[in-house]
């Protein structure tokens, strides 16, 4: 018991992920604003970079932490669109708000 | 030369369908008519002109055939797209072009106040091209290939008035009935390929001759079945009813199709396949019985019938049935030559009947009409011929005819003394309903209404009826019996049963003194002459006679004026449980194929509903079913 508080091993690193990634998951289900989706989004993103991070360290082997810096190029790629995205959208809704979106369809 | 000629024959009647056709709503009649008559005509000079070198020739040589393509060929079978003009083929054509071009003519004047000339016109183009294929075809198929068309037309021409329903019902009906013996003679077709293997004329009469089948079984079959086809477009029992009904068409159409063309088809068939049907004597029979049977019906219902038409239908069936008698003793070109005569002086009758009716402005009931020699006197002197033709008067063309097959139907040794008595009984009847028919329309009081004038047609009515009454005189002498010709000076004896004795050659008749020939022959002129007495009295000297009859033999007068409840009969046991059938076999696929089929399609629809539902637009719940599908995908992980 005191040694799984003492050391910190890989398990602590998972269950961290894995608490960030169901709250960005849950915030992504129950919030409105488009704002908080891309946050939320985040969260998950970086859930997940740090699993990846952990498992590299743990295994010596680099290409977790390689992996890492795609997923955040593209994770920077993806809030630009969805920024520019959400820009426009709120200049003809005059909201964030997301159950608009889908009066947009057609 | 030969070819284009022949050719000819069937392009210019398909040339003239196809010109009308394309003037569909002229409505210029005259141009139409001299197209469709200048057709016909030029397919009967080409005939002529291929035809007269015959006369000069061997009669084993007097055959042109003419191969256009390979039709198709199917494993064992090739059809050539392929026509034979022989004696047989050559006679049928002059018949059909000849008669037909009048008729066409005829048409002219009588269609001049119709809406749709062109339209009549290219339908009669066109069955005349359809019947020229049915007679100059060289194998089975080609054949039938006319013959179907010939039904489609007569649809077409019979129902040509078809906003009266009743004239519309009429065609239908003779294209229904026809359709139950098309099956037949399309069986009888695998039936005869099925024992020769070709379906070539040629071939199989060769086959039929060197007599190596051994499957008589299957060839009376296909016969029959040939015979029931025949039945159906020659109007025998049981396929009669469609004919009498079909006068609702034009009258030159009924000239045309009724008496000279489609019906004898049949008869043609058979003595085509001559050579096949002389192997089955059993069959012959049949079509003997059949022949007489039909023969007497026809002829008496024809005794008590008021329509000028009607009467006239039931003639030709009647007379049919004289041919179906000479087939089935094996007399096979005493059959064509009935049929040469009585298409001349039929079509001479139905064209005379038209001319009265037009004149009568459509009035058809015999007991409105009388005294009219007064005004036709044309149209009455050449009815007269086709009445004293048909009735057999001697030196007619009909009593040639008719007495060759009564002769036959004695002295043959398929025929018998019975078949003789009735085919007299037959003659008899035939003189008293056309006495009859005369009397009432040409001769007695003027019953008609007095606003109406009857009045003489122009020249395209009387000229071919001239030409008609000319030709029912004197186209019996292209077969005069051996006991007249021997004392006619210069007369070549049956110049038609030599012209046509390799295709359809007589059986050989037991010999017989010539006073027993001239008893038999002075017989049945006798029968015929008192018949035609007696309906002159009972219908101009005695006028009150016919009504006390009828009062005095009630049933047997309503049985002859309701024609023998023939239709209702049909209607009740064969019309009405099919109707149900078909009414109950409806019901199940209403209610229960239909059922199931609904009810599969609803479940679908359903289950389509329910995955478009998924489909919302909402991007949240697309996103659930995201991390829902990865769950089950990480479950299923972890299961294995």
């Amino acid at each position: 018991m005191s040694n799984w508080l003492m050391v910190v091993g890989l398990e602590h690193y998972l269950v961290l992920s894995i608490l960030l990634f169901s709250i960005g998951m849950m915030g992504f289900f129950f919030h409105k604003s488009i704002i908080m989706l891309l946050v939320c989004l985040e969260l998950m993103l970086n859930a997940v970079n740090l699993s990846f991070v952990a498992f590299s360290h743990f295994s010596n082997n680099i290409s977790g932490q390689v992996i890492v810096f795609f997923t955040m190029s593209i994770a920077a790629a993806e809030v630009g669109v969805g920024l520019a995205i959400s820009v426009l959208f709120f200049k003809k809704k005059k909201s964030f708000d997301i159950s608009e979106v889908e009066k947009i369809k057609g | 030369m030969q070819g284009l000629l022949f050719s000819l024959i069937l392009i210019f009647p398909l040339a003239g369908f196809l010109i009308n056709a394309y003037r569909w709503d002229s409505k210029k009649g005259q141009l139409s008519g001299t197209i469709a008559s200048a057709a016909a005509f030029g397919s009967f000079i080409s005939a002529v002109i291929l035809l007269l070198p015959f006369l000069f020739q061997e009669v084993s040589e007097r055959s042109i055939s003419l191969h256009f393509f390979s039709w198709f060929e199917v494993a064992a079978v090739s059809v050539p797209f392929g026509f034979v003009l022989d004696s047989l083929s050559g006679i049928m054509t002059l018949v059909i072009t000849g008669v037909g071009t009048l008729i066409h003519i005829f048409s002219m004047s009588y269609m001049s106040h119709d809406l749709r000339p062109a339209k009549y016109f290219a339908y009669l183009n066109f069955f005349l091209f359809n019947m020229l294929i049915l007679v100059l075809a060289d194998n089975l198929l080609l054949t039938f290939v006319g013959w179907e068309g010939v039904g489609l037309c007569s649809y077409l021409l019979i129902g040509f008035w078809f906003s009266d329903v009743q004239k519309a019902k009429a065609g239908m009906k003779a294209f229904i009935v026809n359709r139950i013996g098309d099956a037949g003679f399309l069986l009888g077709i695998f039936g005869l390929f099925s024992i020769f293997g070709s379906l070539n004329y040629a071939d199989i009469s060769i086959a039929a001759a060197s007599s190596s089948v051994e499957t008589w079984g299957v060839l009376s079959l296909a016969c029959l079945f040939v015979f029931i086809g025949a039945t159906g477009k020659s109007a025998q029992i049981p396929l009669f009813v469609w004919l009498p009904d079909a006068m609702a068409g034009p009258t030159p159409v009924s000239a045309l199709i009724h008496a000279a063309t489609m019906v004898t088809s049949g008869i043609y068939l058979i003595v085509r396949l001559s050579s096949v049907f002389i192997l089955v004597p059993s069959v012959l029979h049949i079509i003997a019985v059949v022949g007489v049977i039909t023969m007497l019906l026809a002829a008496s219902i024809a005794l008590t019938q008021k329509d000028i038409k009607k009467v006239l239908a039931y003639s030709t069936v009647s007379q049919l049935g004289y041919m179906f008698i000479a087939v089935g003793v094996g007399a096979f070109s005493v059959a064509m030559f009935h049929l040469i005569t009585h298409a001349v002086f039929k079509a001479l009758l139905f064209l005379g009947a038209g001319s009265v009716i037009h004149s009568m402005q459509g009035e058809q009931d015999m007991n409105k009409m009388g005294g009219l020699k007064k005004y036709m006197p044309i149209t009455y002197l050449t009815f007269l011929m086709g009445w004293l033709a048909i009735i057999g008067t001697p030196f007619f063309s009909g009593f040639f005819s008719k007495d060759e097959i009564l002769f036959y139907g004695f002295a043959s040794p398929l025929g018998h003394p019975l078949l003789w008595v009735l085919s007299v009984v037959g003659a008899g009847l035939t003189a008293f309903y056309m006495t009859r028919l005369v009397s009432l329309t040409f001769w007695g009081k003027e019953k008609f209404n007095p606003s109406i004038k009857p009045h003489e047609g122009d020249k395209r009515i009387t000229v071919p009826l001239i030409i008609l009454a000319v030709f029912s005189v004197f186209v019996g002498f292209i077969s005069v019996p051996h006991l007249i010709s021997e004392n006619l000076l210069g007369h070549i004896p049956n110049f038609l049963n030599n012209a046509l004795s390799l295709i359809a050659p007589n059986i050989k008749i037991i010999p017989m003194s010539e006073a027993k020939e001239a008893l038999l022959m002075l017989t049945s002129v006798l029968v015929a002459g008192l018949m035609a007495t007696l309906a002159f009295v009972m219908y101009i000297k005695k006028p009150s006679w016919p009504a006390k009859l009828s009062k005095q033999y009630f049933r047997l007068h309503q049985l002859l004026l309701s024609k023998y409840s023939v239709d209702e009969y049909y209607y009740k046991i064969i019309i009405k449980p099919l109707g149900s059938i078909a009414q109950s076999l409806s019901d199940m696929d209403k209610l229960f194929i239909d059922d199931i089929t609904f009810k599969l399609s609803n479940f679908v629809q359903r289950l389509g509903a329910g995955f478009c539902a998924l489909q919302n637009g909402k991007l949240q719940s697309y996103a659930f079913y995201f991390i829902l599908g990865l769950g089950v995908i990480v479950g299923c992980f972890f299961i294995t």
